[in-house]
């Protein structure tokens, strides 16, 4: 997709300098819109596992101090330990749908919120979910999430702290 | 064809936000490439059109810029605003924050202002302190009111934001602790500093050397968040308006030697605010409320009260949602009786002019419509009808007190990454 809209766009420089036709104007104008996108299409919701390392001291966690950790407000397991989440990019959107009934943008916009006032910044990214239970491996304190078909039943290095059900 | 400067901006921030969109593409698992990890940087912006008919009025959004909206144009500059935030993680305790932000000014141009850049320390999850020129959050919505994805309206209402002290840049400390109350998080904040900003009252000018002591408490869970904040101005440079005073003082009239001691007696000039505010969501519904009182001791001395309600609905992409605010700053000071000799008028008519220097009674109702295109852009629309007597976002050439009622449409598109 990304292609096509720098395509679009050089597309446009090149018909504005060849022909000079396009007016400056429109050109700069094409060249903003053509990069906003719509929303993609979204994918299969199904239950989400709140996962973390299986060393890590916590049996399990209310969906408040999961919101309190994802949303950035207190970072902190019970255990009194510093809790580090990890945004699982193939399953953000589902995730956050049951954790908080957010879209998409209602988070960026919530992070837009807290990035300005200087308190916390968003989590750390993982592209998806194998590289999401990596993670978790390495670190004790990391906590993430990743679609319930995804977890591997004979992974003993992490454990399941809260099952979320599909919105 | 010629393109004036106003359209030239606009083009450019559509420029901008084009690239902005290339630098940073699609959501990947870490930063750009070309970003190192500790670095992250976030871009905003604003391309806002703002219309409205009223003859003979010209609006603004803030004293921080100049009247730009006028009667039957269509303006660029108000809500169009381009910003950067960049924030450098140096370990677990420390790291280091800029925030830059170019818009229309008070003297109408757009060079970059530095908005934030401090160091903070963070010993703890519940401790954390900042250094430099922080942000300021003692309302909902304050400490982001430039980044127009952040709020659900157009801009955040200029009744409470944009009408009176400009302060938008605070150099000091402050320190912020946080834990776990009642089942929520509770948090406090102390700050200490200087505060500064701009304005355009009847010429550009910077505010500065102002000291602040503010204290901010509060409560969130889950859907729910209340603040409370109490913050004290010292106002540095007042104009004691001593001259007038020397006058008065020099009749012989004992009215006139009460109001010029009325003048001297402004020895340590304050302002004091004093705000509430509470963001509850319940299923698609969202409302944020805002109160806020000011108490000066100066002269003449001001009462004032703003308030704002904002009620939202989502539905899919779209949430409409309505707004009222309304802002009152009254001067009080008692009044100047001499007796009707032709040679005193001009003294009484100065007493009465710097009695009434500044006053504000304005109220808005707003309605609108945002639209999240995607989860980085959106688009929106909004009817502001604004009923004011007096307002600091107003200038026209009716009497002081007589209706300047307006209605403005703008749409707009923000952007955030």
């Amino acid at each position: 997709m990304m292609e096509s809209v720098k395509n679009k766009i050089l597309r446009g420089f090149a018909t504005s300098f060849c022909f000079k036709k396009v007016t400056f104007q429109y050109l700069i104008s094409a060249l903003g819109l053509a990069c906003i996108s719509p929303y993609s299409t979204a994918s299969f919701a199904e239950d989400i596992a709140i996962i973390t390392n299986a060393d890590n001291a916590n049996k399990e966690i209310t969906q408040t101090e999961a919101i309190n950790i994802f949303m950035g407000r207190y970072r902190q397991f019970a255990d009194g330990k510093a809790a580090k989440p990890i945004d699982n990019i193939a399953a953000k959107n589902n995730f956050y749908t049951a954790l908080v009934n957010k879209s998409p943008a209602e988070i960026n916009a919530y992070w837009a919120r807290l990035i300005f006032s200087g308190r916390t910044q968003p989590p750390e990214k993982a592209t998806n979910s194998n590289d999401t239970i990596d993670s978790i491996i390495k670190e004790p304190n990391a906590i993430s999430y990743v679609p319930i078909s995804q977890l591997e039943k004979n992974n003993h290095k992490i454990k399941v702290l809260l099952v979320l059900e599909a919105k | 064809m010629k393109i004036s400067l106003r359209h030239q901006i606009f083009y450019a921030l559509l420029l901008l936000i084009g690239l902005t969109h290339l630098a940073f593409a699609e959501e990947t698992a870490s930063n750009p490439s070309w970003l190192p990890d500790r670095l992250k940087l976030n871009a905003f912006g604003t391309i806002g059109a703002s219309y409205h008919d009223e003859e003979d009025l010209t609006y603004r959004r803030s004293v921080e810029q100049p009247f730009i909206v006028e009667a039957n144009k269509i303006d660029f500059a108000s809500d169009s605003i381009l910003g950067g935030l960049a924030t450098y993680q140096f370990n677990d305790q420390f790291s280091s924050t800029l925030q830059l932000v170019t818009r229309e000014n008070a003297w109408g141009n757009w060079k970059p202002r530095v908005i934030n850049a401090y160091v903070k320390y963070a010993p703890t999850e519940d401790l954390q302190f900042r250094f430099g020129r922080v942000p300021v959050d003692s309302n909902l919505g304050v400490e982001t009111r430039y980044a127009g994805f952040a709020y659900t309206n157009i801009r955040p209402a200029p009744d409470l934001f944009g009408l009176l002290a400009p302060y938008d840049k605070f150099d000091g400390m402050d320190a912020y602790y946080r834990h776990p109350v009642a089942t929520g998080i509770g948090f406090i904040r102390l700050n200490a500093g200087k505060v500064a900003g701009e304005r355009y009252v009847s010429q550009s000018e910077h505010v500065k050397d102002n000291t602040i002591f503010g204290i901010l408490a509060g409560w969130n869970k889950n859907n729910l968040e209340l603040r409370a904040s109490g913050s004290v101005v010292n106002i540095k440079n007042f104009n004691t308006f001593n001259p007038l005073a020397d006058n008065l003082a020099a009749l012989p009239f004992a009215d006139a030697q009460a109001r010029a001691q009325d003048i001297y007696d402004v020895n340590d000039p304050k302002i004091n605010i004093f705000s509430m505010s509470a963001e509850y969501e319940i299923q698609q519904w969202k409302i944020q409320a805002v109160a806020a009182k000011i108490k000066t001791n100066t002269f003449p001395t001001y009462h004032g009260e703003n308030g704002v309600l904002l009620v939202s609905y989502r539905a899919g992409n779209f949430t409409p949602y309505a707004m009222s605010a309304y802002s009152k700053l009254i001067p009080e000071s008692r009044s100047l009786n001499l007796p009707p000799a032709p040679e005193l008028a001009p003294l009484t008519q100065a007493y009465a002019d710097v009695s009434k220097v500044l006053r504000i009674d304005q109220s808005t109702l707003s309605v609108g419509m945002r639209y999240d295109i995607n989860e980085h852009y959106d688009l929106k629309f909004q009817i502001d009808k604004i009923n004011a007597s007096d307002s600091a976002a107003i200038l026209s050439s009716r009497p002081a007190g007589s209706d300047k009622d307006l209605t403005l449409f703008t749409i707009a598109v923000d952007f955030f990454y």
